[in-house]
């Protein structure tokens, strides 16, 4: 079996906020509907902008988040992932983000994806990044929906006309 | 973005061509072909899907099988009869609704030899379960303290997602929790040995392995014993307005006007990591396998294998931590009720009715073809209902059955019913879990938008305490199906006897 080289995603500098959503053509998110759960559907030209729109459609499920989060109690949380394919990266991904939030006990506000590597479909993918927290206060950072895990259900990752579309389903 | 149609074919990572899922939320792919076996069963012939081994057989009359015609649940009782090793058919019962891999409400019992477990058939939330206790209090008794007592278990029990019980655990006791189940709590005061009498499996799954839950399932259950959770979990004070058959409410403890306390919770955050962990490493034995499912939450293991024996493992240390918790939350009601009325929880006669699981996977005997086999069920939301006789239900209430408790939404009703006989021949032993969803979250506060679901409560004399008021919208009555057209399928199907229904008096939400 011939192993593809693995594609190297440009790493993004300055992540975009979700209002920019707009302005960004293709990249943006949207909340699906579940009888019992929730799903979402993120989009960007290329794979780190589709994981970090991911988080943010994670972030805005999560919690209300006002522009005044106090910069006290922030934090990153650094992180590497492997699976061996796309999709499986993308449950891991979540469930990352599931876990940051529960442990700290913070909101997850959004995340710097380094760099996403894929090998051949199969053959092995690995995620570099960061992600950002802010404790919830009730006043800056509000709860919301709570999501106790990532499922494999309906989950892809695949390209698009404009670059990659992400769908999962979340277990709430 | 289009949400309408199948989609057009667009090339994978890899260069193949493959057809993008439909995105379109409540919707198969394709309408399920349904055959009406008898007013209570529907068929999906095993033709239907490609890769089918038996048929799926829905639990419905036309009332509620009239919304599932379009819903991916009945897709997805076809997609669980793809797996290796299925006996029967793939079940659902009349609260089926949409789930991930699994409907909710779905059955699936799997040869011991030759069959398979998925994660996924049980669940994330593992040995999520309900607990009833009764009381010799009255409903008037509650009124007249009512708020107290709101605030008081609202206050006793940590709610709420990510929600802590204020003592972390050390990874020794963790462990031993995991072991024990319930009499962990009760070595430690919580509750009475004979609490354990009335619990399913004494509320000790054997078989548990703690060393086979990974360190960050330690972590996230570290400080979650005895909390109660987000969602729709709840402690739900409640009284007896209606005795169906007064000889099996008198052997549980019940009579009409008596005052009970209900409480829905599971394995909290150690169990959805268990379950995510092992579905993780069985996805990536399946991929390696080269076997191909129709949704990859249905990954699975052949029962016997390392993954499916570390899984099994693991998951009976997660259905014992969730009685512990189940356990502790009993303690902690019978605190509250003994601080508001003053008097001890034996005198107010806060007996456990018992303790049950919905989402767990059991080895079981059962008559298949006229002989005894040994399987696996998979009951992901779904509750045994073993019938009279049954030499795994408590000797206390052998002769009328497995107690059934069946909650309904905060404001309508609740069930207790027990086990029938043709549930042994129908369900492999089984039956509803609840009254089910028929709205999405989101729908639901849509449709509830400006309306004080709180205050329409309290005009109902429901009091409700709850962490956030929007979680309210999002688990009013509206969102769940008719609890009284689903046990009544239940009945008339001859799954389970009807005994008692409980109005709700108060209700805590996570």
């Amino acid at each position: 079996m011939t192993t593809s080289p693995p594609i190297r995603q440009p790493r993004r500098r300055v992540p975009p906020r979700v209002e920019d959503v707009q302005t960004l053509g293709p990249r943006g998110h949207e909340i699906l509907p579940h009888t019992a759960d929730v799903g979402l559907v993120a989009r960007a030209g290329d794979l780190a902008g589709l994981f970090e729109e991911a988080a943010a459609a994670f972030s805005e499920l999560t919690a209300d988040i006002t522009e005044n989060v106090p910069s006290g109690g922030s934090a990153t949380e650094s992180v590497t992932l492997c699976a061996h394919d796309l999709t499986g990266l993308a449950f891991s991904w979540l469930n990352e983000l599931v876990t940051a939030g529960e442990l700290r006990r913070s909101a997850v506000t959004g995340a710097g994806v380094e760099s996403v590597d894929v090998a051949a479909e199969g053959a092995g993918a690995r995620l570099v990044a960061t992600i950002r927290l802010a404790p919830f206060d009730g006043v800056a950072v509000m709860r919301r929906t709570s999501v106790k895990s990532a499922t494999f259900y309906r989950l892809s990752v695949r390209r698009s006309e404009s670059g990659w579309r992400m769908t999962a389903y979340l277990d709430v | 973005m289009s949400r309408k149609g199948p989609g057009r074919p667009i090339r994978s990572p890899a260069g193949g061509t493959t057809p993008e899922p439909t995105l379109e939320p409540g919707r198969p792919s394709r309408p399920i072909r349904l055959e009406q076996i008898d007013p209570y069963r529907w068929r999906i012939p095993r033709d239907e899907r490609r890769g089918m081994r038996v048929d799926g057989i829905v639990f419905a009359d036309e009332r509620l099988i009239a919304p599932l015609r379009t819903d991916p649940a009945l897709e997805q009782v076809a997609n669980v009869a793809t797996l290796p090793g299925i006996v029967g058919a793939s079940l659902a019962m009349p609260d089926v609704h949409w789930g991930y891999g699994f409907p909710v409400g779905g059955v699936a019992a799997m040869q011991v030899d030759g069959g398979v477990v998925s994660p996924g058939g049980i669940g994330f939330d593992i040995n999520c379960g309900v607990r009833l206790l009764r009381s010799a209090l009255v409903a008037s008794d509650v009124r007249s303290r009512v708020e107290p007592l709101a605030d008081a278990l609202f206050a006793a029990i940590p709610s709420g997602v990510g929600a802590r019980s204020g003592q972390r655990l050390a990874r020794r006791d963790l462990d031993e929790a995991m072991r024990k189940g319930a009499r962990w709590a009760v070595e430690r005061g919580s509750g009475w040995s004979r609490d354990l009498d009335r619990t399913e499996e004494r509320g000790e799954m054997a078989g548990a392995i703690p060393a086979d839950v990974s360190g960050r399932a330690h972590e996230r259950g570290a400080d979650q014993l005895g909390t109660l959770g987000s969602g729709n979990h709840f402690v739900e004070v409640g009284v007896v307005d209606r005795v169906f058959e007064p000889s099996a409410a008198t052997a549980l403890g019940l009579e009409a006007g008596l005052v009970t306390v209900m409480i829905h919770c599971g394995s909290r955050g150690l169990g959805h990591q268990v379950c995510t962990d092992h579905l993780a490493s069985m996805d990536a034995a399946v991929a390696r396998a080269g076997i191909v499912l129709p949704d990859r939450q249905l990954a699975c293991a052949p029962l016997g294998s390392p993954e499916a024996s570390a899984y099994l493992a693991a998951m009976a240390a997660a259905a014992n931590f969730a009685w512990a918790n189940r356990q502790l939350i009993g303690g902690a009601v019978r605190a509250a009720f003994e601080r508001v009325f003053g008097a001890p929880a034996e005198r107010l006669g806060l007996e456990l009715v018992y303790d049950l699981s919905h989402n767990v996977a059991r080895i079981e005997q059962h008559d298949v073809a006229g002989r005894q086999m040994a399987l696996c069920v998979h009951r992901k939301g779904a509750t045994r209902a073993f019938p009279p006789g049954h030499p795994d239900v408590p000797a206390e209430y052998r002769a009328i059955g497995q107690p059934v408790l069946i909650p309904g939404d905060m404001g309508r009703c609740s069930y207790v019913a027990v086990g029938a006989p043709q549930a042994m021949e129908l369900t492999f032993g089984s039956s509803c879990h609840g009254a089910g969803r028929s709205l999405s979250r989101h729908a639901a506060v849509r449709l509830l938008r400006g309306v004080d679901v709180g205050g329409q409560l309290g005009a109902q004399g429901i009091v409700v305490r709850a962490e956030r008021r929007d979680l309210l919208a999002e688990e009013a009555s509206p969102a769940y199906k008719d609890v009284e057209a689903v046990v009544e399928v239940s009945a008339n199907a001859g799954l389970i006897r009807s005994v008692a229904r409980l109005r709700p008096l108060i209700v805590v939400k996570g």
